[in-house]
């Protein structure tokens, strides 16, 4: 996992660059998303594998499939030399994470920040308003927030963004009352 | 099923009254991969290098290795419930371990919890494990002695207090004796000791909490035990865990003596940790900041001035200097002293006690071989009786040994050379001890005079040792004013020497022995 982190940040950040240059950041984030879900796909994982295959033979393979899937936007000839370049140096697996690396720096870019909120109870909209603004006030960024419900929570909520955890739930005071008592 | 002693309802009532139970911001990571005792840990984004790490379990890491994607935690103690994908949370501490007067007396492990079993202790302080040694300003010169109790040590190598003195040799030639020894003479003296065994096996270290309790010292002392079946990561870090306890004590302007039993098993448990942390090997495969390992831990012994001690304690102690005495121990292998853990340690060190197995073995214990012992500052540290009578032990063991080896092969030698060599012999048998038998200043101060006024040219070598016992319980049982008053101002001055000549003669004309 971090292995491929590595490896995908000079090509996120080369990206971005361009991406930033040519004013198509979010154009660049939809191929990056489509090309991640390919490479992510465990017919091509095997297909990426198998030493008998081609590097230009993964380039057309995985251009095709780019194009089935996305055939709104004919692939521009950056995205290709793109594909090429990972197929050559033998990286097309490092895909998703590169995707992912992207992702982060366009949020950093845009002052953006996702939230996840883990909350015992479905949120109201008026409950997310509320925790978006006083998150926006403690991390200084623009905050989305996704929500989802998990009742052994037993109540309150969990609240992540990035590697920030704030953790209000009962289950995790209840863990700590226990390791408390167990000292 | 049985009740523990934690479990009886008033505690619980406590525990869960004064139980913060608040919801808390904490940066989170997840376990990549977990060998040896050493996570990596994906996150973790704003880390600081040292700091405690929570694992699940209450089980804590001291985060070492701080890389672009991820950060290598050592985990302390136990890891066999932590697996991958398990979440690891930044507690904003560097590790601390708890500090005051209720450790004295206990037994305590890397992290200051007891392990005796003789109940939970208050602590309301705790102090960094890390912390940085007194600057230039803060310290003062070290003058005073720490009386180890050992004749040859505090005559020929004198230890001062705020010293860093270095007992090396092999294995089995009594280190640990020595400064056990040295402990058990600080009963009664206010100061504070502190006794971190690293890598020594768990009997051992029984036998040496029993020796101390026998002998009234564990009051005075806290043991700091990382056996040999603790993780490498406990015991890199006993040393610096039981020099803060003992900085507690030097920072509120008390003496504390601190005994590092032995230095070479931390290094290589801090080679092992390393290794396993990917740092590069250098020689001996140790890795490059082994000397640092140990200078910044010695550098922590030191003695500083009032106005440090006043600035430390916030003004509540004043007009007190402060000390802390460092013994470091290393074991060499087959006498070898230019390996790379001793010449360092030798280097940092403020000189050294070599013990050697020859000696050892021919009957000479404690087995200082007198030439290569020194203490670069303890002499302006001595007492002034000791200082006094103690050159001539020196230059009597160096005349001797440079004759001893000389005269093997001469036939027939003159006068002086023979009187030197009987010297030699006899002092060398003075300078035998016992062990847990320490003298104190007056005690040693008389026998030093017998042995410079040649009162023991007429006893024969091998009665030297009961002579000295005997002499000591004739001037215990006769002259004990004369010895509490030497004890007392610790002067020397041709009155006392008069008094001590007169004791002594006295016990040759109606003493036997």
């Amino acid at each position: 996992m971090s292995d491929f982190e590595t490896i995908a940040r000079p090509y996120a950040k080369a990206i971005f660059e361009l991406a930033s240059e040519e004013g198509s950041l979010h154009a660049w984030l939809d191929r990056l998303t489509i090309a991640a879900t390919i490479s992510d796909d465990s017919g091509m994982q095997t297909m990426l594998d198998m030493p008998s295959v081609l590097p230009s033979e993964h380039v057309e393979l995985f251009l095709s499939v780019y194009a089935g899937i996305n055939d709104a936007e004919k692939a521009s000839t950056d995205f290709k030399n793109f594909i090429g370049l990972l197929a050559e140096n033998g990286r097309l697996s490092a895909l998703s994470a590169i995707a992912t690396g992207y992702e982060i720096l366009k949020q950093e870019a845009d002052g953006q920040v996702d939230v996840q909120v883990t909350s015992a109870q479905a949120l109201t909209q008026q409950q997310k308003d509320e925790i978006a603004k006083s998150l926006e006030k403690k991390l200084g960024k623009e905050v989305s927030i996704t929500s989802e419900v998990d009742e052994r929570l037993i109540a309150g909520a969990i609240i992540r963004a990035g590697d920030l955890v704030i953790d209000g739930s009962v289950l995790a005071r209840l863990g700590k009352l226990s390791t408390a008592l167990n000292k | 099923m049985q009740l523990n002693p934690s479990e009886i309802s008033e505690l619980i009532k406590d525990r869960i009254k004064n139980f913060e139970g608040t919801a808390e911001a904490r940066t989170e990571g997840t376990v990549v991969s977990l060998m040896d005792g050493i996570a990596r840990i994906h996150g973790l984004a704003d880390v600081m290098s040292g700091e405690m790490i929570e694992f699940p379990g209450n089980t804590f890491g001291m985060a070492l290795n701080l890389e672009r994607d991820s950060v290598g935690v050592v985990i302390l103690g136990s890891y066999k419930h932590i697996s991958e994908g398990d979440t690891a949370k930044c507690t904003g501490r560097i590790l601390e371990v708890p500090v005051g007067e209720q450790l004295l007396g206990r037994v305590v492990n890397s992290l200051g919890e007891v392990i005796d079993g003789k109940g939970a202790i208050e602590s309301s302080q705790f102090m960094p494990i890390e912390r940085i040694a007194p600057g230039v300003i803060e310290r003062q010169s070290v003058d005073q002695p720490m009386q180890t109790g050992l004749k040859a040590i505090d005559a020929m190598v004198p230890v001062g207090r705020g010293q860093r003195e270095l007992i090396i040799g092999d294995r089995q030639t009594g280190k640990s004796a020595v400064a056990i020894d040295a402990i058990i003479n600080q009963k009664g003296t206010g100061i504070k000791c502190i006794y971190v065994a690293i890598g020594q096996k768990a009997s051992t270290i029984a036998n040496v909490v029993r020796k101390l309790e026998e002998h009234d010292a564990l009051a005075h002392t806290i043991v700091v035990a990382a056996s040999a079946s603790d993780s490498a990561a406990l015991q890199y870090i006993a040393p610096y865990s039981g020099c803060t306890m003992g900085e507690y004590f030097r920072d509120k302007g008390e003496d504390a003596l601190i005994v590092y039993d032995d230095l070479t098993k931390q290094a290589w448990a801090y080679r092992q940790v390393s290794l396993l942390l990917r740092r590069p090997p250098g020689r001996e495969a140790y890795p490059g900041d082994v000397f640092y390992l140990h200078s910044r831990l010695l550098e922590r012994a030191s003695r500083i001035n009032e106005a440090c001690v006043e600035k430390y304690s916030n003004g509540a102690v004043k007009g007190k200097t402060g000390s802390l005495t460092a013994l470091p121990i290393i074991e060499t292998q087959g006498g070898d002293v230019s390996a790379f853990v001793p010449t360092n340690v030798i280097s940092i060190t403020d000189g050294q006690i070599f013990l050697e197995s020859d000696l050892f073995n021919a009957g000479i214990r404690p087995a200082i071989n007198a030439g290569l012992s020194v203490s670069r500052v303890g002499g302006a540290a001595q007492t002034k009786i000791i200082k006094k009578l103690g050159g001539g032990v020196r230059l009597a063991l160096a005349q001797y040994r440079e004759l001893a080896a000389f005269s093997q092969f001469a036939s027939d030698l003159d006068e002086a050379t023979r009187k030197q060599l009987e010297r030699g012999q006899r002092v060398t048998e003075l300078m035998k001890q016992k062990q847990y038998a320490p003298l104190n200043v007056a005690e040693m101060g008389v026998v030093l005079y017998a042995a410079n006024e040649g009162y023991l040219d007429d006893v024969e070598v091998n009665k030297i040792v009961a002579f000295e016992d005997a002499l000591l319980a004739h001037v215990k049982s006769n002259n004990a004013d004369l010895l509490e008053s030497i004890n007392a101002s610790g002067d020397y001055n041709p009155e006392i020497a008069g008094k001590i000549g007169a004791a002594i003669a006295d016990f040759k004309t109606n003493g036997v022995y």
